[in-house]
């Protein structure tokens, strides 16, 4: 029957120029399999809870099978990931800062740690994160890139296509903007002491 | 008080540090990462139903599916509901996909989403899912064109032109079409093969159909589309009309106040921009492309010229092969002189003469190429009206003037006109001597005062018979003599006096037995220059320290630098020689003997600009240069020996022995918003050279920082496999990247160009095998250069007037050098004279001056 083989990989030549063939599973399942640990770390960090990177996670790759014609990662498919993480977690945050309207008076109540470390509270990790989701989009997102993922300021201009010196601008503002909410929660909780 | 401390700036540092280093126990990732994946193939699965509410235009027999389940619950608007109806009567794969459906079995019709959810199919199944899919794109391909319909108004679409057969095609049936047949939206419109049409739409886009296209336009809610199926269109949208799209199979273009042409065939769709911008949609990538690019959907598209992608257009031929035609036939016409090869000019050349031109008297030629043009200007209407919009009434009585004044001066002239230079006294150059032999010197002196009278410059210039008449005292004036059968014009009364006095100096000096060589072989355009004099002159050198700077530059060796050019039939050879008096050294034995350049094979076949060259020895270049610095300028050498001392690095032993002796550099691809030139070097070792470079990088900037100057960084970035360096400076965007591979280094500025020079080399699509260029390649005797500039600005738009698309009867030039003992050999190929000069530039023709402009520098300066 090696005619019928033969015939059969024609009629696949000519239906591959006809249609996107079926992504084969094996493509996901690889992306899966190498990035699911940096999609899941990354959104972790970003939303500081389990359950919500476990969604992060889920969603990006159920967008990632309902892309048609396979999802093009080119040239990088490990930046896209990451990228892709971040705005997912950042969405999460967003949403979680607007159902749940935990204001920053009940967080400062609740900051009992001491001065040395105020740095690792829950709380004031949750305010930055909060801060972080305010920013517009893309100046959350260079922020995440740049202190929470540890990239380089030519590295994100170079992953977001913009240049050096807008990269640069933004991040300065956007930290400008964290920092601001930063220090009026710090001013609040000198009162309450 | 303590807390007061607390620096927000501080806080945010640390916290930040911590979120960075907040660890997820593995054990807890896992976990999750098992979960997403059950979940993601059972909801895969049922994806389709999820889908189907965000379908927002059907395209396609995958858009209908989607809608089935919302159409079962009744949820499809009644529009929609309509054309999903007619669809399913014609259409067998959505029909039975309908029917799966409606009876609760799992949707087969859509095997891209089963397939990638459902556990690993059996061996054959990819097949049978190609298949499948195969299927429903051919029943798609045909129909759905036709649903885009019933949303369209009433788009009227009219044939502007028909060349061959032009069919509307419908079903079973097609009807020829004619110029003047409106065609209705939604109609298919298909050229045969030979065929062409250009179509207009009623809100002013032009849409023009090469042979063998197939479409169908119809009127969208935000614009109109035009699906083209297969084939090739150039759309003119002018901004006026909106957005237009152009869907093919593979992508989905939107133009707006542009002109862009799109290819849709077997392996894709390619998308070039001739004027304005195109915004490009395919799979799921956008991607804006600029005047001059170009966009292939899938990379076994290989780019091609816009200038090519758009060649077949009726507008480029209307003109450009006219233009092409005409250019050939008056620069044979013109220059269709016999080669000299005597001549008593040269006898009658000054003493001391170093300088020496001998132009061909064309006068005659040029006349008859301006008779030609005419003729050709009132057969051809294209032309003509070319000719009017390019040359306003004046510069044509302008060009004229200068043609008749020529033509009737020129016919007194016999066959080749001489100037010569000679050195003054003072080792200067010297006056020159402009020498002709005359046919009827009294006919020749009343014509030329009539026509210095009538642009009056009679007072500056002097007509005499013999030299004895001639004023003296007119300091800055020209005299001319035009006696006997010679013609003689110079500043200079003593020159003058010489020529008719008979004084032959000139003839028993080598330069003049060098020059009567060149006679001998045949002569059209013959420059010469003796550079041994030249430099040995004491109006050259300065003092012993300079002798010594140009005796290491190799300068104090010139012999001869001769220049020649002749036609053989259209094309031009220039050919230039540089010679020495014994081996070549200094600059000039740099340049090793010829050899192949592999670094040409990082080059596309569209560059714009090239240039390679292969070098004896690096090291040695760097001695020279070095020697010539401290000749020159012993501070300067000191200053860098101290830079190397002190921090350890030679640029002689480490950068430049570690590089190969080839270099090639490159303008290729679009010049804007960067240049995309790229440097290819032949590297022996490339670890040594980085930690060289590294080195000299760190030094600089201790330098510089110590010096409050900007500094440069380098930085590593690994990706399949190679590693990229990036230099750049922090305070401006300027970057360079550079890799290392199989024995070169590649710089560009982006990435994206490093790779793209890669993968010229691995697929074997070069400029090396680019007919352009080897069609430009001399007949020789020789395999390989020493050193070449190749340019080609077809690739850039060079325009045809008028026409918005570029002139593809611009050939490439090349220019080449030969180094071998004791000289070096230049060539040059490519259409017209030397300069670009030929003479249907000079009459107009495109090109660059023109004789008008000529005229006028003349008579500005």
């Amino acid at each position: 029957m090696c005619s019928d083989d033969e015939k059969e990989n024609e009629v696949h030549a000519v239906a591959s120029h006809l249609t996107p063939l079926p992504k084969p599973p094996d493509q996901l399942d690889m992306l899966y399999r190498e990035h699911h640990d940096l999609v899941f770390r990354t959104a972790y960090r970003i939303t500081g809870s389990a359950a919500d990177a476990e969604d992060v996670l889920q969603t990006i790759f159920l967008r990632l099978a309902r892309r048609d014609g396979g999802p093009n990662l080119l040239p990088s498919p490990g930046s896209y990931m990451h990228r892709a993480a971040v705005n997912a977690a950042l969405d999460i945050v967003r949403e979680r800062a607007r159902r749940r309207s935990v204001t920053l008076e009940e967080v400062t109540v609740s900051v009992g740690a001491s001065q040395a470390s105020l740095h690792e509270s829950q709380e004031v990790h949750e305010l930055i994160r909060r801060a972080v989701a305010r920013l517009n989009p893309k100046a959350a997102e260079l922020f995440i890139l740049r202190y929470f993922e540890g990239y380089g300021n030519e590295e994100i201009a170079r992953m977001l296509g913009m240049s050096k010196m807008v990269v640069n601008v933004l991040l300065h503002r956007a930290r400008g903007r964290v920092r601001k909410d930063l220090g009026e929660f710090l001013g609040r909780h000198h009162e309450t002491e | 008080m303590k807390r007061n401390n607390i620096d927000p700036n501080t806080l945010l540092d640390r916290a930040v540090e911590a979120i960075r280093d907040e660890a997820v126990d593995q054990s807890v990732v896992d976990a999750a990462a098992a979960r997403v994946r059950e979940s993601l193939s059972t909801r895969a699965s049922a994806e389709p139903v999820a889908a189907a509410a965000s379908v927002t235009h059907i395209r396609g027999c995958d858009d209908v599916q989607a809608l089935i389940p919302s159409y079962l619950a009744g949820g499809v608007a009644d529009a929609r509901k309509l054309l999903f109806e007619d669809h399913m009567r014609e259409c067998v794969p959505c029909r039975k996909a309908l029917k799966a459906a409606r009876t609760g079995e799992s949707p087969a019709a859509r095997p891209a989403h089963v397939s990638k959810a459902a556990p690993r199919p059996r061996r054959t199944a990819p097949v049978r899912w190609a298949i499948a899919a195969g299927l429903v794109a051919a029943f798609a391909v045909l129909p759905v064109a036709k649903y885009l319909g019933p949303f369209g108004g009433s788009l009227a679409t009219v044939v502007e032109a028909a060349d061959g057969p032009v069919y509307e095609v419908e079903g079973v049936s097609t009807r020829q079409l004619a110029a003047g047949d409106t065609l209705a939206a939604g109609e298919r419109l298909r050229t045969a093969r030979d065929a062409g049409a250009v179509l207009r739409l009623d809100n002013g886009v032009r849409v023009e159909l090469r042979e063998r296209s197939e479409l169908a336009i119809a009127e969208s809610g935000s614009g109109a589309t035009i699906r083209l199926d297969r084939g090739n269109v150039i759309v003119t949208a002018p901004a006026s009309a909106g957005r237009i799209y152009v869907a093919t199979p593979a992508s989905l273009v939107t133009v707006e106040g542009s002109t862009v042409a799109v290819t849709s065939g077997t392996k894709g769709t390619r998308v070039s921009t001739v004027e304005g911008r195109a915004q490009v949609d395919s799979a799921g990538v956008y991607r804006l492309i600029g005047p001059g690019e170009q966009f292939a959907s899938s990379p076994s598209i290989e780019p091609v010229s816009v200038a090519r992608d758009v060649s077949w257009s009726r507008d480029a031929s209307k003109y450009s092969e006219a233009l092409a035609a005409l250019r050939t036939e008056i620069d044979a016409t013109a220059l269709a002189g016999e080669l000299r090869t005597s001549t008593r000019l040269l006898d009658l050349a000054p003493e001391g003469t170093v300088f020496y031109a001998a132009i061909p008297n064309i006068s005659a030629g040029l006349a008859e190429a301006s008779d030609l043009l005419q003729r050709r200007l009132s057969e051809n209407p294209a032309l003509a009206e070319w000719w009017q919009q390019e040359h306003s009434a004046n510069h044509r009585a302008g060009l004229d003037l200068a043609v008749q004044t020529i033509r009737e001066l020129g016919a007194f002239i016999g066959p080749e006109i001489a100037v010569a230079v000679s050195l003054d006294r003072s080792g200067g150059p010297g006056a020159p001597l402009v020498l002709a032999e005359l046919k009827d010197a009294a006919g020749f002196r009343a014509a030329l005062e009539r026509h210095l009278g009538a642009v009056g410059e009679a007072s500056k210039i002097q007509v005499v018979e013999s030299v004895a008449s001639a004023k003296t005292g007119a300091a800055d004036g020209l005299t001319i003599v035009a006696g006997g059968d010679l013609l003689a014009i110079s500043p200079s009364l003593d020159l003058l006096a010489g020529v008719t006095g008979g004084a032959h100096g000139f003839t028993s000096s080598p330069f003049y037995t060098r020059l009567a060589d060149e006679y001998r072989d045949g002569v059209a355009f013959l420059l010469a220059a003796d550079l041994e004099r030249i430099v040995a002159a004491p109006g050259f050198k300065k003092d012993a320290k300079e002798t010594d700077a140009l005796d290491r530059l190799g300068v104090t060796g010139l012999r001869y630098f001769v220049v020649k050019q002749r036609m053989d039939g259209t094309t031009s050879n220039a050919s230039a020689t540089l010679t020495f008096d014994g081996q070549r050294r200094g600059i000039a034995s740099w340049l090793a003997a010829p050899g192949p350049v592999g670094a040409l094979q990082y080059i596309s076949p569209d560059a714009n600009v090239v240039a390679a060259f292969v070098v004896e020895q690096p090291a040695a270049l760097v001695d020279d240069m070095l020697g010539f610095i401290g000749s020159d300028d012993p501070e300067g050498l000191a200053e860098l020996r101290r830079f190397e001392t002190e921090n350890n690095v030679s640029f002689r032993d480490d950068v430049a022995a570690s590089l190969g002796g080839e270099f090639a550099f490159a303008v290729d691809g679009p010049v804007l918003p960067t240049p995309s030139w790229k440097m290819v070097f032949e590297v022996n070792d490339a670890t040594r050279l980085q930690t060289a470079f590294e080195r000299f990088v760190d030094a600089a900037n201790r330098e510089a920082a110590a010096a409050g100057r900007p500094t440069l960084a380098i930085s590593r970035a690994e990706d399949g496999g190679r590693t990229y360096f990036t230099l750049a400076t922090p305070e401006t965007s300027m970057e360079v990247v550079y890799t290392f591979t199989d024995g070169y280094m590649i710089a560009a500025p982006s990435r994206v160009l490093v790779d793209r020079a890669i993968r010229y080399r691995e697929s074997g699509y070069t400029i090396l095998t680019a007919p352009r260029f080897t069609a430009a390649l001399p007949a020789d005797g020789q395999t390989s250069f020493s050193a070449l500039v190749y340019q080609d600005l077809t690739p850039l738009l060079e325009k045809v007037p008028g026409t918005g698309l570029p002139d593809t009867s611009m050939l490439p030039t090349l220019a080449y050098a030969y180094a071998r003992e004791d000289r070096i050999e230049f060539g040059a190929n490519g259409k017209g004279a030397p300069l670009g000069l030929s003479p249907a530039t000079l009459l107009g023709v495109p090109g660059s001056g023109g004789l008008k402009d000529l005229m006028k520098q003349a008579v500005k300066g």
